[in-house]
């Protein structure tokens, strides 16, 4: 956190009234190292940076005006609430303001940034992808794989296969994580320590499988069909 | 899963494929909705620094790479990534190889469980005694099937390492008579 920054943050702590905005300070030292993580991550993934060194230098900057913001906005913190989520979530906000600001830019501009176009490609690409596919939603196929058997299936209308033969389409570092997450009912610290990977790590490869699973699905009824 | 759990997987769910394609407003509304989880909270926390862990940004990932390429470059070989483990082979490293081998008896899962937070070495000589005995001083209690599979994972582990060892000892020996001959081929 710059210096001017801790400056404006210690006068306006000096001024909060009450408990309540005392908290969120805490909270905000607390989070500071998981927000600079969350906000690096989306800037990177948006491909709003062309190097780690820019993705650092932004992630930097929209976490001090975070903090400004949230420090403003303090009456409306609730204690209570995931302070984490409430402060990310203004980070997030954050980079979509930026996003925006800079695709319009652009486009008055008639200039369009590699990074930006690529982006935005992504995005288009990503978008089409789901109209063409959303017969079955990834939340149709979580709750397949937790129901598992074809009878009690609530949408077995929607997927025809069982689930050996619908993790079969995937391959075996996906199944394997499919199986251990549905049919063993490992989750969290279980499921990382049998992968020997972080909980975090584990997630983000069960969601992957997932999407993967669903997409090798459609695949697999559209090849049927045709 | 109960409903909480099923609603937080679809939570993970969602997040993980909206940052794999840039859609800030269905992560804005992720996190809404865990400000008031807070165990989904710590779920994206733990999610970001997974694929920043990925994606090779943290500090920590750069730090190890640039440390691995530089000590590749220094010793002109690849000693880093084929180092065998010489570390004793622990009681969970053999628990999460038979949850993965899909090789726990349905009775011994809860006990099974408990083993793949272990982190206590196993004797070097792993003979059903030993194991035995082990078992006793953890004070953990599972079928004789159970200890039996783990006892052959755990000698089938072990050989794997034994024979990694082996090969990395081959290699290095090579390497100092100055053959340059590798286990991949011949390298003259």
């Amino acid at each position: 956190m710059d210096v001017h920054l801790k400056k404006r943050k210690s006068t306006m702590i000096n001024d909060m009234p009450d408990v309540n905005h005392r908290k969120l300070a805490q909270a905000i030292e607390e989070s500071c190292d998981s927000l600079l993580t969350g906000i690096r991550v989306l800037i990177w993934k948006m491909g709003m940076a062309g190097s780690e060194k820019e993705a650092n230098e932004l992630a930097q900057e929209i976490l001090n005006e975070t903090v400004v913001t949230a420090l403003q906005n303090a009456s409306s913190f609730i204690p209570e609430k995931s302070a984490h989520a409430w402060l990310m979530g203004i980070g997030a906000n954050k980079i979509k303001e930026l996003r925006t600001k800079e695709i319009r830019r652009n486009k008055r501009t008639g200039v369009v940034t590699e990074t930006y176009q690529f982006s935005n490609q992504n995005v288009n690409a990503a978008n089409t992808n789901v109209e063409n596919l959303d017969q079955v939603t990834e939340e149709d196929m979580i709750d397949f794989l937790i129901t598992k058997t074809a009878d009690a299936n609530p949408i077995r209308h929607k997927i025809h296969l069982t689930f050996d033969e619908l993790v079969s389409l995937v391959n075996s570092d996906d199944s394997l994580i499919l199986k251990l997450a549905f049919v063993d009912n490992l989750k969290g610290k279980d499921l990382a320590a049998t992968l020997q990977t972080s909980v975090g790590a584990a997630n983000v490869r069960l969601s992957r499988a997932i999407s993967r699973l669903r997409k090798a699905y459609l695949n697999s009824e559209a090849s049927e069909r045709s | 899963m109960n409903n909480t759990e099923i609603t937080r997987q679809k939570a993970i769910q969602r997040y993980v494929r909206a940052i794999d394609k840039g859609d800030l407003e269905e992560i804005i509304n992720i996190l809404e909705q865990a400000t008031t989880d807070p165990d989904l909270d710590l779920m994206l926390i733990e999610a970001n620094q997974a694929v920043e862990q990925e994606e090779g940004l943290t500090a920590f990932a750069k730090d190890t790479a640039f440390v691995r390429q530089l000590v590749q470059q220094h010793f002109n070989s690849n000693i880093m990534s084929d180092e065998p483990d010489a570390r004793p082979l622990t009681i969970g490293e053999v628990a999460a190889r038979m949850q993965a081998d899909r090789n726990v008896p349905k009775s011994d899962q809860a006990i099974h469980k408990t083993l793949l937070h272990f982190s206590t070495p196993l004797p070097e000589f792993l003979n059903i005694q030993a194991i035995r005995k082990l078992a006793s001083e953890l004070q953990i209690s599972a079928s004789e099937k159970f200890w039996r599979i783990f006892r052959d994972t755990a000698i089938m582990m072990g050989i794997g390492r034994g024979q990694a060892q082996m090969a990395a000892a081959r290699k290095q020996k090579a390497r100092k008579s100055g053959t340059g001959r590798t286990d991949s081929g011949n390298k003259k």
